[in-house]
């Protein structure tokens, strides 16, 4: 079987599919505002007329590119171009400010094919015994892997831990808006219909990172943006491969952890970078680096990310439930052809899912090429287009963005709206990450929250659910141990002070 | 300076000029229907049920029209936003959506600010029903609707039965359930139907409430309990209904068609012909039997007949749980 | 710094305060997480105003010598105007105006025949990007009085 599915394959016109999907998911997931998920969406109608293992790798091959391209508005212009990069804005964002914006490419490239490579592997060869373990996660745990998620903002809010966990906090209460996960009652519409759908997340995003960008380009005397004269490094890309080469732990541990979370259904794969990047800061000898512009940063995160792509596919391809929104809708893409998730999938039709499944492994191998070439020629073009035009143009962009999501001009206004939040937050020392992290966290936790009330009511205890489990446990350690590890440095560094003394 | 700026206007109003005379001219009063694109409103994601059956749709109902079909997703509140959308369309046929039962029956009902009127989505197609099932997993405690029921009366509010969203097929299938048995258990609702079913296969709940073709899906792992349908499920021949186990309840989610209230009936005829072209189409029904859903073929009328007698029937349960 | 900590920390308990007020009409089960995040809010907004009383000033303000405040403002409300208007002349049409108004805004200074190019670019951007989302992907934009 492994060989008809390699024979489906290797065909020139899926040779063709996977560099178009590649190339047109970079294209797009560089796009502020554009995600995978709706770059998949608008091309599903269009595969309806092709046959599965070319949909299938298609839309796989945009999958992947959109979440690696999603590195380069990052980097570029401090705004994610898919949720799943915002950890990339961190060291990215720096990088660029350094002149060394082709250096944070590079090293997103590298980190997203080695991870994507790495999240691959597990898809192949432990999908449906990693499904199971996902399914262990039940709503207590998502609680405590909310409020464990909640404990990066320490690492994110470089400046003021106060102002980050305020943040965070807002972020929570945003998420409120809108429907009420279980009770189904209106919170927060003021009457509107479209604000009970509560705050999107992606105008929300772009509000807060890009509009302060675009405001900031116009405001800065520079005729171009963030130019600094091009040193010119030779072997730049052998470089920063061997670098990273140093550490695979940092790729590796990033990759898994990237994994993991796009495994389990619903935890939102826009975490994986954050969680990826806090863990690298927290391993790091030198913590304090990070965020002033290394590419470890970037790597955790983007290495993450790419990795998190295979990670969403298993369970939807195990199970039919998604791990991540893309996931769900390459899933409406599988049912469109007939095709039926579970174990039927990897038998009677194995040589099309194993076909799909190498097509992933190309896929990430093209990023390399793909990667390079593209984002050296948007790092040129965004600080060779005149500020007077990039700044409006942004803009637009970001309009564009904010409204395909739902077809809804009530997500531009939201966009608008974030965007006067983000600038004035921002001058106040308020970071944009902190905010994005609550909203994203939000109706998870209050879902895991509620949930297991509701649970805990029926078997007795209400409060009980929350610490019988043993995965619990394990999430509520890893949670203190987050939260209190910045005071455990210290008291290290201060023991370590007095035996040095001594 | 000023000379630019009198440029620039003259520019600007040129470019009105002409964009305004090509929209102009573009717009005539036009002669048969339909003539210009289609938009077909989703109320719900990409990927999801609803979506699905537009899209294998959509080329037969291209080809049956003579016009380019647009399928636009307008997600958001359950397919409220959806539909409000739809309500306060143009009335000229150029604009249907999907709707779904009881989504519309009940989101009116039971919210204060719904967003629409049911009357206000005129019923076009009814072209297909998933029906609901209770299910527990193979290795359970209880292996029968009768076992089941029986713990529950004597532990009342301790089996959690999970389901999607509230006040929707899932939800009002618990709360008949509870209404018809006298048992009292706790609802879990999830967010969709992929995290419900997550949550019951990790074992979170003790049981749940499936559509048709989650419950086909995970066939070797559950015991369905009883099943929405009036008679036997063909893909489920070993699930038992509730009506043969004395519980007088169907369950099930139907899906059709609708415009907006007050488009002419001549138009309505168009449309309604198209989609009993569509989906009376073999392959479009073997399609959805495959995808584990029931065909249904009711046209404008029989199917507003249909929905007036279904809203009637759960505003007298609702009344009855004190919801409204 | 401090001034404006205490601005921003008194405003966001008004908002806490604001959201509480409404969070008392839910149910038990949905106002529990709303009541929890505003307290989380309120309480770390209070503790930030304290601490400007008690610790010494970091010194941060916004760097104002190089912060162009009027463009900014004028940018701003020129993007917002242009957010308002699109569902009222639609899309295109509202594009075509304010891009290049903003553009030519920010290039006053530059000479004329700079000008007239960069419009040109500018509307070729905006017209291609519109007919690339409505033609080729089938994202429909608001069509407003016009396009």
């Amino acid at each position: 079987m492994i060989i008809d599915a390699l024979q489906l394959l290797f065909t020139p016109w899926n040779m063709l599919f996977i560099t178009l999907g590649v190339g047109a998911g970079i294209l797009v997931g560089a796009l502020p505002g554009l995600t995978a998920t709706m770059a998949i969406a608008l091309l599903v109608p269009f595969t309806f007329s092709m046959n599965a293992v070319h949909s299938l790798v298609l839309l796989g091959g945009i999958y992947s590119g959109a979440i690696y391209g999603g590195s380069f508005s990052a980097i570029l212009i401090n705004t994610p171009g898919t949720p799943s990069a915002i950890a990339t804005t961190f060291d990215g964002y720096a990088m660029a400010r350094k002149g060394e914006s082709y250096a944070a490419i590079i090293t997103a490239t590298i980190a997203s094919v080695i991870g994507g490579l790495i999240g691959v592997f597990f898809l192949i060869f432990l999908a449906p015994p990693l499904s199971r373990a996902a399914l262990k996660f039940g709503p207590p745990e998502f609680f405590w892997l909310t409020v464990f998620g909640l404990t990066i903002i320490a690492t994110l809010a470089s400046k003021s831990i106060l102002k980050g966990l305020i943040g965070g906090a807002f972020g929570l209460l945003l998420s409120v808006i809108g429907i009420a996960p279980i009770e189904g009652s209106v919170r927060y519409s003021f009457g509107s219909i479209s604000m009970q759908n509560g705050i999107a997340l992606i105008p929300a995003m772009i509000g807060l990172f890009c509009i302060p960008e675009v405001i900031g380009m116009i405001a800065k005397k520079d005729t171009h943006y963030n130019v600094i004269p091009y040193k010119r490094e030779k072997k730049l890309i052998r470089r920063i491969f061997f670098r990273l080469m140093k550490k695979p732990f940092l790729l590796i541990r990033s990759a898994v952890i990237g994994t993991v979370v796009g495994i389990i259904p619903g935890a939102g794969g826009n975490i994986a970078g954050m969680v990826a990047y806090n863990e690298a800061v927290r391993v790091s000898k030198f913590p304090k680096r990070f965020g002033t512009g290394i590419i470890d940063g970037v790597a955790a995160s983007e290495a993450s990310n790419n990795a998190e792509v295979s990670g969403s596919l298993i369970p939807m391809l195990t199970l039919g439930i998604p791990g991540a929104p893309p996931a769900a809708v390459l899933l409406g893409a599988l049912l469109l052809q007939g095709l039926r998730p579970g174990p039927y999938l990897f038998t009677s039709h194995g040589e099309i899912t194993y076909s799909f499944l190498f097509s992933l492994i190309l896929a990430n191998i093209l990023i390399l090429p793909l990667g390079l070439i593209s984002g050296k020629a948007m790092s040129k073009l965004i600080t060779g287009i005149p500020v007077t035009i990039l700044a409006p143009f942004v803009f637009l962009l970001s309009v564009i963005g904010s409204f395909a999501i739902n077809n809804n001009m009530a997500d531009v206004y939201i966009m608008l709206i974030f965007g006067i939040i983000g600038f004035i937050g921002r001058k106040a020392g308020f970071s944009a990450g902190p905010i994005v992290l609550g909203l994203i966290l939000g109706s998870i936790c209050e879902q895991g929250l509620v949930q297991s009330i509701l649970m805990g009511r029926a078997k007795g205890s209400a409060i009980g659910v929350f610490f019988q489990r043993p995965i619990s446990i394990v999430m509520i350690i890893l949670t203190v141990v987050s939260a209190f590890w910045p005071l455990i440095v210290k008291i290290k560094n201060n023991w370590r002070h007095k035996v040095e003394k001594g | 300076m000023n000379i630019q700026i009198n440029r620039l206007t003259a520019a600007v109003l040129l470019l009105l000029g002409i964009t305004g005379f090509v929209f102009a001219n573009g717009d005539a009063e036009n002669a048969q229907f339909p003539s210009k694109n289609i938009t077909y409103i989703v109320p719900f994601n990409p990927g999801g049920q609803s979506d699905i059956t537009a899209q294998y749709q959509k080329e037969m109902l291209e080809a049956a029209l003579g016009v380019n079909v647009v399928i636009k997703n307008i997600s958001g509140a359950g397919g409220a936003v959806g539909w409000s959308t739809l309500a306060s369309s143009a009335p000229d046929g150029y604009t249907i959506s999907g709707n779904n039962i009881p989504h519309i029956i009940a989101q009116p009902l039971v919210k204060d600010n719904p967003g629409y009127q049911t009357e206000q989505l005129e019923p076009l197609y009814l072209f297909q029903t998933t029906p609901i099932g209770l299910t527990v997993l193979k290795d359970s405690r209880w292996s029968n609707l009768d076992e089941f029921i029986s713990y529950a009366k004597a532990h009342p509010g301790e089996i959690t039965i999970g389901g999607s969203g509230t006040y929707t097929g899932h939800h009002i299938a618990y709360l008949m359930l509870q209404q018809l048995t006298g048992a009292e258990f706790t609802y879990i609702p999830s967010t969709g139907a992929a995290p419900s079913v997550a949550n019951f296969l990790g074992g979170h709940t003790d049981a749940l409430f499936a559509n048709s073709n989650d419950l086909v899906t995970h066939n070797n792992e559950i015991n369905v309990l009883g099943m929405g349908t009036e008679e036997r499920f063909t893909l489920l021949p070993d699930a038992p209904t509730f009506i043969e186990q004395g519980i007088d309840m169907t369950a099930g989610i139907d899906r059709g068609v609708c415009v907006p209230q007050g488009t002419p009936s001549d138009v309505i005829a168009v449309l309604e012909d198209a989609f009993r072209k569509v989906c009376t189409d073999p392959e479009f029904m073997a399609k959805m039997e495959d995808m584990g859903m029931v065909v249904q073929n009711l046209g404008a009328a029989e199917y507003k007949a249909y929905i007036v007698k279904t809203a009637a029937k759960y505003e007298e349960i609702l009344k009855q749980l004190g919801v409204i | 710094m401090k001034r404006a900590d205490r601005i921003s920390s008194l405003v966001i308990i008004g908002i806490s305060a604001f959201f509480m007020v409404e969070a008392k009409t839910f149910s038990p089960l949905s106002g529990l997480f709303p009541r929890v995040a505003i307290f989380l809010l309120g309480g770390l907004s209070l503790l930030l105003f304290i601490l400007t009383f008690v610790r010494r000033d970091s010194g941060e303000t916004f760097d104002s010598a190089s912060f162009r405040h009027i463009p900014s403002l004028i940018s701003l409300l020129l993007m917002i105007v242009w957010g308002i208007l699109i569902p009222v002349l639609g899309f295109l049409v509202t594009s075509l105006i304010f891009f290049p108004l903003i553009t030519l805004y920010l290039d006053r200074d530059a000479p004329g025949k700079k000008k007239l190019s960069r419009i040109a670019i500018v509307e070729v951007l905006a017209i291609t990007f519109y007919l690339f989302f409505t033609q080729v992907l089938y994202v429909p934009f608001p069509e407003g009085l016009l396009l």
